[in-house]
């Protein structure tokens, strides 16, 4: 397997300016990206311990939105970030830096409809990550790694029994859309498998 | 197993919620070690356990001392067995991640027959006679904040904005929005602008303009946390109160506020004096 590369951040005055700058970027959410002031400064920050499949990430499926396409890109995205950690996928900088660069054409095609005529709230909400929750319910890709990292924590030997648990049943999608608390997951668990296994291992 | 204050127990349980033991509780200190480059996290904890007669079970090995971890920020829950009464624990680099809440327990690790707990309560019948795994005692929730979000400067949170539409001479507090606004009408921004300017003056600037403006804001989390949650400004603002020991909840808004500070009024002697 070929050395992967570090995964790169936005710093928090590239994020500050992409704030505050979402009306007049609008024309590169919709068509022509960020590509060119990706070279630039404070958008390359690296993490050292976490790798980057980039082919993976570009190969996220917005060709339907369903379940299985929603576990399929999870699982991928989760996979595409090795020595990723809860921690680290709190930062809103690092979802900042891959929903405007290297999955801009699936966050855009997956959340900006082409026949609505206002983006900009679309765009705050899937293309950033503010508040508590904003990283793991709204961001584009920052939600697709959440739900295997969710997954795993309450599936651990198998990601993907634990994503159709999540994505596949109506009752449970609402309620982790609801509420993504410790408690809920746990409630999710026992009403999805019937089995009593600890959060934490 | 999550507690609560209010949990009830069908026997003695050493709290400070309740009077199951006279005169008695169980209290811990924590002392946190962070690297936050690499995200290594420990925790110095020394325990206090008010009852003779639980001491012995700990001190003999009937019993163990462990805490609960809660970090909802990375859905991090567990129950760490640690060695009584002092001693360090230490976590995986990234598993938790901002407000980490963490509650001493004792519980029984074998079973317990016509225990002759003095202290206990003359209400709970005798004998008592437990099982392996019964909780006993637990201490107070305690918050620590991991990161650097409680390093966040006041600067980064809030913002001074001009409202030609405030009364004038007055200022408002906006939380519904990424920085915590302070709206002022044009000749306090003014005035505002003139104190800021001038490092001298900087106490005058957080007694005067920040500490009510910190109390109103403490308010508005109380009154409508969930707003307040959706806003970037809201996790550092959060830190800054776990380190000073602030109840989000139930804020005492004046002292609070001051403690956020750094206890403002006694500086602003020294600006009195120079004058």
């Amino acid at each position: 397997m070929t050395c992967l590369p570090k995964l790169a951040h936005v710093s928090q005055s590239v994020l500050d300016d992409l704030l505050i700058n979402v009306e007049e970027n609008l024309p590169r959410y919709r068509q022509t990206g960020f590509e060119d002031l990706a070279a630039g400064w404070g958008w390359n920050v690296e993490l050292g311990e976490v790798r980057v499949d980039r082919d993976a990430l570009a190969a996220l499926d917005c060709s339907a939105v369903t379940a299985e396409v929603e576990i399929r890109n999870s699982l991928q995205t989760f996979d595409a970030l090795p020595g990723m950690t809860c921690a680290l996928a709190r930062h809103e900088q690092i979802w900042v830096r891959l929903t405007h660069v290297e999955c801009i054409n699936y966050s855009r095609m997956r959340w900006l409809p082409s026949h609505a005529t206002s983006i900009t709230g679309l765009v705050m909400a899937h293309f950033f990550g503010g508040g508590v929750t904003g990283v793991r319910d709204d961001n584009a890709v920052g939600r697709l790694w959440w739900n295997a990292a969710i997954a795993k924590i309450f599936c651990p030997d198998d990601v993907e029994r634990g994503l159709r648990a999540i994505c596949g049943r109506p009752t449970s999608v609402q309620i982790w859309l609801n509420a993504r608390g410790s408690q809920v997951v746990v409630r999710l668990h026992k009403r999805s498998s019937g089995e009593s296994r600890p959060i934490h291992g | 197993m999550r507690f609560s204050d209010s949990m009830r127990f069908p026997h003695p349980v050493l709290r400070s919620q309740a009077a199951d033991f006279q005169d008695a509780t169980f209290a811990a200190e924590f002392e946190m070690e962070e690297v936050t480059n690499s995200g290594k996290l420990a925790l110095i904890y020394d325990f206090r356990c008010g009852s003779p007669s639980i001491q012995q079970l700990l001190n003999q090995g009937t019993a163990s001392v462990g805490v609960v971890v809660t970090c909802e920020d990375t859905y991090w829950h567990s129950v760490e067995e640690v060695y009584w009464p002092r001693g360090r624990m230490e976590f995986e680099p990234g598993s938790v991640l901002h407000r980490v809440e963490v509650r001493p327990i004792i519980w029984l690790c074998q079973d317990l027959d016509a225990w002759p707990c003095i202290e206990a309560s003359a209400e709970f019948p005798r004998p008592i006679s437990l099982g392996k795994g019964t909780v006993i005692g637990f201490g107070d929730r305690f918050n620590v904040s991991v990161g650097n979000a409680k390093l966040a400067a006041w600067e980064s949170i809030f913002t001074l904005r001009r409202d030609e539409s405030a009364i004038a001479g007055s200022i408002d507090v906006n939380t519904d929005s990424d920085r915590i606004e302070i709206r002022a009408s044009p000749d306090a921004y003014d005035a505002i602008v003139q104190l800021r300017g001038q490092a001298k003056l900087s106490s005058v600037t957080l007694a005067a303009i920040y500490l009510p403006v910190i109390m109103s804001v403490l308010e508005q989390i109380r009154d409508q946390s969930e707003l307040a949650k959706s806003r970037r400004w809201f996790t550092p603002f959060q830190a800054r109160c776990d380190v000073v020991g602030i109840e989000l909840t139930s804020p005492n808004l004046l002292q609070d506020a001051q403690q956020l500070l750094g206890l403002p009024i006694v500086p602003l002697r020294r600006f009195a004096e120079e004058m």
